[in-house]
């Protein structure tokens, strides 16, 4: 089944931060789409503010050709609050995974029936799938701690269950 | 359109503020209003990041409310090292269960 990765603001920035965006856009198998909101977030003003991520960001998008695509968001905008969000939310409605770093915004998603999945978590089922190398999976974990895309607690039960499957193995 | 609010200072803290307008080569007026919106929007960072730092918020909505960029939030957020809620073990391998069967339908 061919569904689409729907990244959320932050988790472009912290791709960005992390030096990650190229690793997991060749992970990424399927489309990967972002909102004409997000984009204008996180490129347009962040470009204006001069973060030089959001330079960054508007290299990776251009390099591999990921669609920006404009959505109406002000039936559902009452839902998240947020523009980005509620965008993120639509897209992923239609066969769509949104690809957060954010706890409440992934939890937000799953209680309005959409999927979506934590950036770390993204990164760990590849090496569960067996994408990535162990060496490489610790490498990632530690890069996103250090820009604040996961959490040490959530680290270290990756870090666990990488190990305990290795002893069930 | 904007208003003029007038507050009360003791003649130290307006001898200081004159100081301060000289060495940053401002007018009086114009650097009460810096400070005066530099501490607000300190104050709304700081707020917003105690609600998501509680899981009421998510980090975008916390910029967004705060009326600051989602790059100055989580500058914010990692400087002063807050971060989202506890998750438990069990959250993190349920979550854990739940990517594998998202994975499995792809």
């Amino acid at each position: 089944m061919i569904m689409r990765w729907i990244l959320d603001a932050n988790c472009l920035i912290y791709l960005a931060k992390s030096n990650l965006a190229d690793f997991f856009i060749e992970l990424a198998k399927d489309p990967i789409l972002i909102d004409k909101s997000v984009y204008e977030e996180v490129v347009d003003e962040g470009i204006k503010r001069g973060y030089s991520d959001a330079n960054q960001i508007a290299a990776i998008l251009q390099k591999y050709n990921i669609p920006i695509i404009p959505v109406d968001i002000r039936a559902d905008l009452y839902k998240f609050r947020d523009e980005g969000e509620t965008s993120c939310f639509l897209l992923a409605r239609q066969e769509g995974v949104c690809v957060t770093c954010d706890q409440r915004a992934t939890k937000k998603m799953a209680l309005n029936g959409v999927l979506g999945i934590q950036l770390d978590n993204f990164f760990y089922q590849q090496y569960l799938n067996e994408k990535i190398t162990l060496n490489k999976i610790l490498d990632v974990l530690d890069k996103l701690e250090y820009v604040n895309a996961t959490t040490p607690e959530r680290k270290v039960v990756f870090i666990k269950s990488i190990f305990m499957q290795k002893e069930e193995k | 359109m904007s208003k003029t609010v007038s507050t009360r200072l003791n003649d130290e803290e307006v001898e200081l503020l004159n100081a301060i307008a000289q060495e940053e080569n401002m007018d009086r007026s114009s650097l009460i209003r810096k400070f005066v919106l530099d501490k607000m929007k300190g104050y709304q960072m700081q707020k917003l990041a105690k609600y998501y730092q509680q899981g009421v918020v998510s980090l975008q909505e916390a910029a967004t409310q705060a009326k600051v960029s989602l790059y100055e939030m989580m500058a914010y957020v990692q400087k002063e090292n807050i971060h989202p809620p506890s998750q438990s073990e069990r959250e993190i391998r349920d979550e854990i269960a739940q990517g594998r069967e998202l994975m499995k339908n792809l």
